[in-house]
């Protein structure tokens, strides 16, 4: 599987065009999914999305494996999110919503996922990466800390600091 | 907003009535934060030390087009040091309170405590303001919480309603909900 | 523990958009026709342009690694910065709170 995954990357460095497709397709969702859940808008995540992809085909020769490859896109994408943060300002999230989504505290409620992704669009930007990477994509805090670029103690905080502000604004469902 | 402008008139009657005419000082004082025996037993630490020439050149890198960062910006703008030690904690107790003290040995008289909270179960904050006249040239925090010490020292000028606003302009909304404690946040722990 | 595991189902990776990376290598052979069109003569400018680099990479070397040093320092204070003045304000805003309710 390792071996058959490194071989495509060769291939794709090498410019093989279906390689580099079955490369897209294989992370696809990891990178709009970052993107997605920073921005919550599909149209400029999936702009995002794109440019990362092409960022990685001028940059396949420096990618060394397939972890190399998760790691890089993970980071790109993370850099891209935060530079488009900078750029313009999300949707503010009323406290009246705020108020809807303690009452309507339900595990399997679809709405709830709605309003707690709404919930972490309040979020500082940092903290709303470092949530996004730990809950999507399972990572530790030293992990996070290297995709981010970022001491593992400020992560640590960048969690803990997160949840409490989701907790109080969700009325501590938990 | 109405509990902000009572906050901060609050602390102005305060800052108002406690200063006295001292010979001008343009600098408040850096306080000794590092205790290496808290440090050692916290389970997470967060070590912020940005002397004047840190902080010049971190507002070079704040963006200007970015809210939060304008904010930051402007707030460590004749700054000469922002120094912060939060320690988390495994177990409740674990770490010495009369860390606070051992800080607070260290102000001088120029130093007003301008807000003390107290709480039996949850979190106590004092606030100390380095006070030349009416000029407020630095500033202490002390936050103890059961598994949570947290202390935070602004060298220079400190625009209290300045810092007092940024939580809401880093993207915190001001939660203000009916039936809630004296202390608000402190209802809910992690 | 409930709020974890709800943002693991918040967060949870959706599926990226149909068509998603045919769109992509659109754009890809799109900038490479491009590329195509507006440099006729590539790799003569290319040969040229690494060898003028390389002349200025030697000269400049040096300069360039303190100018990278200062700029991961200058990030580096920027976000403690940031850590410094969210947790700042935030104890501020205890106090506020506590005082607000007096």
């Amino acid at each position: 599987m390792f071996a058959t995954r490194d071989h495509a990357l060769h291939r794709a460095a090498e410019g093989d065009h279906e390689s580099f497709a079955a490369l897209i397709h294989e992370h696809q969702d990891m990178v709009f999914s970052i993107a997605w859940h920073f921005l919550h808008d599909r149209g400029r995540a999936e702009e995002i999305a794109q440019e990362v992809f092409l960022q990685l085909y001028r940059k396949l020769t420096d990618i060394e494996s397939p972890a190399h490859l998760t790691f890089w896109l993970r980071r790109v994408t993370s850099n891209r999110c935060i530079d488009e943060s900078r750029r313009g300002r999300w949707r503010i999230v009323t406290l009246d919503e705020a108020s809807d989504v303690a009452r309507d505290a339900d595990a399997t409620d679809p709405l709830l996922n709605k309003k707690v992704g709404q919930m972490l669009q309040r979020l500082p930007a940092q903290q709303r990466l470092a949530l996004t990477m730990r809950y999507q994509e399972g990572l530790e805090a030293s992990e996070i800390g290297e995709v981010m670029g970022i001491p593992i103690n400020t992560v640590k905080s960048h969690l803990r600091r997160g949840l409490a502000a989701l907790r109080e604004w969700l009325g501590a469902t938990s | 907003m109405n509990a902000t402008r009572y906050f901060l008139s609050f602390l102005l009657t305060i800052i108002a009535s406690a200063a006295f005419p001292l010979a001008a000082q343009a600098q408040g004082t850096r306080i000794n934060l590092d205790f290496p025996d808290i440090a050692a037993k916290a389970s997470e630490t967060v070590d912020v030390t940005l002397d004047g020439a840190m902080l010049r050149l971190a507002g070079k890198f704040l963006s200007s087009n970015d809210a939060d960062e304008r904010a930051a910006k402007e707030m460590i703008n004749g700054l000469s040091g922002i120094y912060v030690r939060s320690y988390e904690f495994d177990h409740a107790g674990e770490y010495d309170k009369a860390i606070a003290e051992r800080i607070r040995t260290q102000l001088g008289a120029s130093w007003k405590k301008i807000v003390k909270v107290t709480s039996k179960t949850k979190e106590d904050v004092d606030i100390y303001a380095d006070m030349h006249g009416d000029a407020i040239t630095g500033l202490l925090i002390i936050s103890a919480e059961p598994k949570e010490f947290t202390v935070v020292n602004i060298v220079g000028p400190v625009d209290l309603e300045k810092l007092a606003g940024l939580e809401g302009q880093f993207g915190i909304p001001h939660i203000s909900r009916e039936g809630r404690g004296k202390h608000g946040k402190d209802e809910h722990h992690d | 523990m409930k709020l974890e595991k709800q943002l693991q189902r918040t967060l949870a990776r959706t599926s990226a958009p149909d068509g998603f990376a045919d769109r992509v290598l659109a754009r890809l052979g799109e900038a490479r026709s491009r590329r195509a069109s507006r440099w006729p003569a590539a790799s003569t400018l290319r040969r040229i342009a690494a060898a003028l680099l390389l002349t200025a990479a030697l000269g400049g070397l040096t300069a360039h690694q303190i100018a990278e040093h200062r700029r991961e320092e200058g990030e580096l204070a920027r976000r403690e910065v940031m850590t410094a003045l969210h947790i700042a304000s935030a104890k501020m805003r205890v106090a506020q709170r506590a005082v607000a309710h007096d």
